[in-house]
């Protein structure tokens, strides 16, 4: 059992010693592998976000009534006092365009952009929710308000959704196809930096050959290279979303806020980092196996 | 300890090495391989040290037909046996006492019993003082020293060394001689390949002469020396 233990740990020393022999090289991989693992789990977490946000507009669909610029305070009273009394309208709410404005303001990767206006370009909304919440429904409501004086649009936020929820379907067969592409160059990667080690140590591996060492034992430091590679580049990648995280909600989340929606992406569970660990795992080590089998045929 | 029962060897160009060799070689002895460049006797001893498969015929060695054996197996069988190579096949980019090491490395060994085996098989060549060195220092005989070292660390039974006195002067090649000759009296089985003759003319032994391929003599040398 000590022996075993330490024929694995004599094994990994060897990986090390080969892993600082030619550190930049496998930065290098180590970096490419994390992007190949980082990018595609960044945009299902995006996917997976934005079809929540669409999800709560599907079930909960909401009419946005946008009024014209030129609508003053009393056309803008007209309109409340008309909602306020409408069977149809469940609930409403008002910003006014300083209110919009001022949240704009509030936010400092616009506070710059608002800052140069010279006059609020934007307009008073109404957000409402319609009693009934059937397309059908909120089709006829929407004609009805949309006909009121100085209601300049009508949105309905259930058809976004819809248009959304198409849009992230492609989104998502996009991704699963860069998934795809990206595993493949991962494992290019790991298989051509495993082969390049297995060449510059041919000597090495003649020798133990010639001595009595079994394939097993002479490809277990490269396998261990391939699973260190791949394990490096998972860390990485997790470093990477963690940021790109990070990054998102700072500059995202304040604008949908806006919109009284929740853009913020969580950071990742412990489920989705395992998964990730054992995607990278399973495809360096597998290319490691790979290579180090071809590469010592060949060598032979 | 071994026998080799009508051994052919053909190389993939057709070309026939080795034509029907029946030999064996009993515990202990000490058994010279001679014969003209080309006549076999590198194949010969790779046939006997498991590197190779015969094309037809039978190896066996310590009861064990190689030809039965799985590549694993036949790993484990090379483990046992100590090789010495022509062209020393030595790590440069190791020291002298981290060569000599990879064989006790292979079989699993580590730590103080490493070192003591190390140290013991470096002592043996008269390379202790040199233990840390890097290979590139070493004179030619020094490196064949070492390679026997490597060969006898793991403590085999049979030693298989191909002209380990190749391209030695005459002051070399003695103390290499003199290196073997002290296995043999250990009782170590020592099959050694030469085409030098002063070599067989110092030491006392068993004689398979090679021509082209086949057995063309099988004799004990009446050294004086040996009858001491
Ligand atoms: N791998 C090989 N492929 C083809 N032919 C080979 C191979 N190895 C050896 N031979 C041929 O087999 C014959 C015997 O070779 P071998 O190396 O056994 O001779 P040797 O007696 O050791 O010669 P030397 O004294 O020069 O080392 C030679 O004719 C050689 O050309
Ligand atoms: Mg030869």
């Amino acid at each position: 059992m000590m022996a075993w233990l330490h024929q694995h740990a004599s094994a990994a020393r060897l990986t090390l010693r080969r892993l600082v022999h030619s550190p930049f090289a496998n930065l290098l991989g180590v970096l490419v592998i994390a992007f190949a693992l980082s990018l595609p789990a960044g945009l299902y977490r995006l996917i997976n976000a934005a079809t929540l946000l669409g999800h709560d507009a599907l079930h909960d669909p909401r009419l946005t009534m946008f009024m014209a610029s030129d609508a003053d305070s009393a056309a803008v009273r007209a309109v409340w006092d008309a909602l306020a009394v409408h069977s149809e309208v469940l609930e409403f709410r008002y910003i006014s365009n300083t209110d919009a404005l001022a949240e704009l303001k509030a936010n400092p990767a616009l506070a710059d952009v608002v800052g140069t206006l010279e006059h609020n370009p934007l307009p008073h909304t109404f957000i409402v929710r319609a009693r009934d919440s059937s397309p059908a429904g909120l089709e006829s409501l929407r004609k009805m308000v949309g006909s009121w004086n100085k209601v300049e649009r009508v949105q309905m936020d259930g058809e976004w959704a819809k248009r959304l929820a198409a849009l992230l379907g492609f989104f998502r067969h996009f991704t699963h196809g860069l998934a795809i592409v990206l595993a493949v160059a991962l494992v290019f990667i790991v298989f051509n930096t495993v082969r390049q080690q297995v060449l510059s140590a041919r000597d090495e591996i003649e020798v133990a050959h010639l001595i009595g060492a079994t394939s097993r034992y002479i490809r277990r430091p490269f396998l261990y290279s391939g699973l260190l590679q791949g394990l490096m580049g998972a860390v990485l990648a997790f470093l990477l979303l963690q940021l790109g995280s990070h990054l998102f909600n700072e500059e995202v989340e304040p604008l949908g806020a806006l919109f009284s929606l929740n853009l913020q992406l969580r950071p990742p569970t412990l489920e989705e980092c395992l998964l990730l660990a054992l995607v990278a795992l399973a495809l360096s080590w597998s290319a490691a196996f790979l290579s180090v089998s071809l590469t010592l045929k060949r060598l032979r | 300890m071994m026998a080799l029962d009508t051994v052919v060897k053909r190389y993939p160009d057709g070309h026939e090495a080795l034509r029907g060799i029946t030999l064996d070689i009993e515990d202990g002895e000490l058994v010279f391989v001679t014969g003209r460049s080309g006549a076999g006797k590198s194949t010969l001893l790779r046939l006997m040290a498991g590197m190779e498969r015969p094309t037809a015929g039978t190896v066996t060695i310590n009861g064990q037909d190689i030809n039965r054996l799985g590549p694993a197996a036949l790993a484990r069988l090379r483990c046992n046996i100590g090789l010495v190579f022509q062209d020393h096949k030595l790590l440069f980019d190791r020291s002298v006492a981290e060569n000599a090491a990879l064989p006790l490395q292979i079989a699993g060994l580590y730590g103080h019993e490493l070192r003591r085996r190390v140290t013991a098989a470096l002592e043996k060549v008269g390379l202790a003082d040199q233990a840390k060195a890097s290979p590139v220092t070493l004179s030619g005989g020094e490196l064949q020293r070492l390679c026997i070292a490597r060969a006898i660390v793991n403590r085999p039974s049979l030693v298989i060394a191909d002209e380990p006195t190749g391209h030695l002067d005459q002051g070399y090649a003695s103390a290499i001689l003199d290196i073997f000759k002290s296995f043999h009296r250990a009782g170590i089985t020592v099959v050694m390949a030469t085409h030098d003759d002063t070599t067989i003319s110092t030491l006392a032994g068993r004689i398979l002469h090679l021509e082209d391929g086949q057995l063309g003599g099988d004799s004990e040398t009446d050294s004086a020396e040996y009858a001491t």
